[in-house]
C-alpha cells in the first residue's frame, strides 16, 4: 500500500482512509456548526466539503438558478446538500 | 423523430400547462406539445427550433403574453399565434389581434369549451401546414399574383409578413415594379414571393409608379420557383417558414419526459457550449463546467471513487449534470419532479448523449 501511497499525484490533499457516513451542518461562512462524523475525519475534509457545497449554491444563484437541494452521486459517497436558513446541511453516505 | 407539428404552450400555471399536454396529445395530427411557464423559456425553445403553433396566456409575470408576443412578431413572424386567457375584456382581445394573434380564446371550462379549443387549435396547425395569406387562405403569393395578372388587373398587391412590408404594382396585368425594405424591382419580388404566409391587401393602382421590372410575370415566377426550390435547405431572411431551419442534435435528447432545456459545453472552454431551451446558456455553462469541476476534484481529495453525477432542485426547476471525458451535460427539468424522476432521466440522457 505504501508503494501505492508513493505515486498517488495528490500527496497534499487532506485523505479519508475510509468513507465517512453521518451528517454535519455549515453556516453561511462555511463553518461547520454541528456534526455527526467520527472524529477520524479530517476537519478539513469536512470543511471543504462545506465550502465546496456552498461554492456551488452560489454560483448557481448568480447563474439566475436558485437550487436548495444537491446530490452529488460518486462511486463510493453520495452527498446531499440542503439549504437551510442561515446555512447548509450535508449528509454523507458511503456506498459500499 | 419527432412530430411535424409542434406546439408550444406558455403559461404560468403547470396544472393548466400539464391539461393542455394531455388535451392537445389527443389530436389525430398526434402533435408534439412542448410547454414553457416563463416568457424567457418559450422564446428560448422557439430559438431551439421551428414550432407550428404557440399558445400563450396573457397574465404572467416578468414577461407578459404581450411582450412575448411582440417578440415572436419580430422574430418569428410566420408562426401561429393564439391566446389562451382567462381575461374576457375587449380591450385585451383588440390589442392582442392587433399584435397579428390569428385567436383569441378564453380559457376552456365546459367540455364544449374543451372541444372547441382542441378543433380551433388543430385548425391553425393545419392550416399551417397549408400556408396562405389572411384572407385569401390556402393561396400563395404567386398564386395571387398570377390571378391578377391573368385578369390583366391594375393594382397594388401589399403583403405583410410579420414586420416585413411588400409591394408589388401591377398595371393592365403588366408587373412594374417592386419593393421590400431597401430592395426594389425583382431582387424585391423574389424576396416578397419566398413569404409562405401573412396578410394580403389589395390597394388602388398607381399608374404613376415608374417602371423597374422589364421581364415577364411568368418569367419571374419561374424563376422565383426555382430559387425557392434552391433555398428549400436553407432559411430565407424574413419568409416566416422556418421549416428549413436545422434542428439541433440536442432537441431530440430534450424529447425525454420533464426536460426543460439541455447544455453541454467542454471543461474549460465555457464558452463553447451548446444549448437547447437554455434562457441563460452562457452563465448556465459557466456554472454547470465549474461545479462539475469542483465536485470531481472534491471526489479525488476524498477518494470518494469516480464522480457520477448531480441532481439539485430548486424552487423554479430541477437540474442534472453529468460528465464524460472532458465534457459536461447540464439538463434543466421541469418543476415538480422528484430527485429520483430527474437522476433516472439524466442517466438516459447521458447515455444517449455519450452514444
Amino acid at each position: 500500500m505504501g508503494l501505492l501511497d508513493f505515486f498517488s499525484s495528490k500527496k497534499d490533499a487532506p485523505l479519508l482512509d475510509r468513507l465517512p457516513s453521518g451528517s454535519f451542518t455549515v453556516d453561511r461562512e462555511g463553518k461547520v456548526l454541528t456534526s455527526t462524523l467520527p472524529r477520524s475525519v479530517p476537519e478539513a475534509s469536512v470543511r471543504e466539503i462545506g465550502r465546496t457545497v456552498m461554492d456551488a449554491m452560489s454560483s448557481a444563484r448568480d447563474a439566475n438558478l436558485p437550487l436548495g437541494e444537491f446530490t452529488i452521486h460518486y462511486s463510493g459517497l453520495r452527498i446531499t446538500a440542503r439549504e437551510q436558513r442561515g446555512g447548509v446541511m450535508i449528509f454523507l453516505a458511503p456506498l459500499h | 423523430m419527432g412530430s411535424p407539428h409542434k406546439i408550444l404552450v406558455l403559461d404560468d400555471d403547470d396544472s393548466f400547462l400539464e391539461l393542455c399536454r394531455e388535451l392537445l396529445s389527443t389530436l389525430p395530427i398526434k402533435p408534439e406539445v412542448r410547454t414553457a411557464s416563463s416568457g424567457a423559456h418559450a422564446i428560448a425553445l422557439l430559438e431551439a427550433e421551428p414550432y407550428s403553433l404557440l399558445l400563450t396566456d396573457l397574465r404572467m409575470p416578468n414577461i407578459d403574453g404581450f411582450q412575448v408576443l411582440a417578440i415572436v412578431r419580430r422574430r418569428f413572424p410566420g408562426l401561429r399565434t393564439v391566446v389562451m386567457t382567462g381575461v374576457a375584456e375587449d380591450a385585451y382581445r383588440t390589442r392582442a389581434y392587433a399584435m397579428g394573434i390569428d385567436l383569441y380564446l378564453e380559457k376552456p371550462k365546459t367540455p364544449q369549451d374543451i372541444k372547441m379549443f382542441v378543433d380551433c387549435v388543430e385548425s391553425l396547425v393545419v392550416r399551417e401546414e397549408q400556408g396562405g395569406f389572411r384572407g385569401v387562405q390556402n393561396k400563395t403569393i404567386t398564386d395571387i399574383v398570377q390571378m391578377e395578372s391573368l385578369s390583366q388587373s391594375s393594382v397594388t398587391l401589399k403583403f405583410t409578413n410579420g414586420p416585413f412590408v411588400g409591394k408589388i404594382w401591377l398595371v393592365n396585368g403588366d408587373l412594374i415594379d417592386a419593393e421590400m425594405g431597401g430592395l426594389v424591382g425583382e431582387d424585391a419580388f423574389k424576396k416578397i414571393i419566398s413569404w409562405k404566409s401573412g396578410t394580403f391587401e389589395s390597394l388602388p393602382a398607381d399608374p404613376e409608379r415608374a417602371r423597374r421590372i422589364m421581364n415577364s410575370v411568368q418569367g419571374l415566377l419561374l424563376d422565383s420557383a426555382q430559387m425557392l426550390d434552391e433555398m428549400a435547405a436553407g432559411e430565407v431572411p424574413g419568409s416566416g417558414g422556418a421549416k428549413a431551419q436545422s434542428v439541433s442534435p440536442l432537441a431530440e435528447l430534450a424529447r425525454n419526459p420533464g426536460v426543460e432545456f439541455l447544455l453541454t459545453v467542454p471543461l474549460g472552454k465555457a464558452q463553447e457550449f451548446q444549448h437547447y431551451g437554455c434562457e441563460n446558456p452562457d452563465k448556465t455553462a459557466l456554472w454547470a463546467a465549474s461545479t462539475v469541476e469542483r465536485f470531481d476534484q472534491l471526489g479525488d481529495k476524498l477518494k470518494a471513487g469516480t464522480f457520477q453525477q448531480i441532481v439539485a432542485s430548486g424552487s423554479q426547476r430541477g437540474v442534472g449534470l453529468a460528465s464524460k471525458g472532458e465534457k459536461v451535460l447540464c439538463v434543466g427539468f421541469q418543476r415538480g419532479r422528484t430527485t429520483t424522476q430527474i437522476l433516472e432521466t439524466l442517466k438516459t440522457i447521458a447515455a444517449q448523449w455519450v452514444s
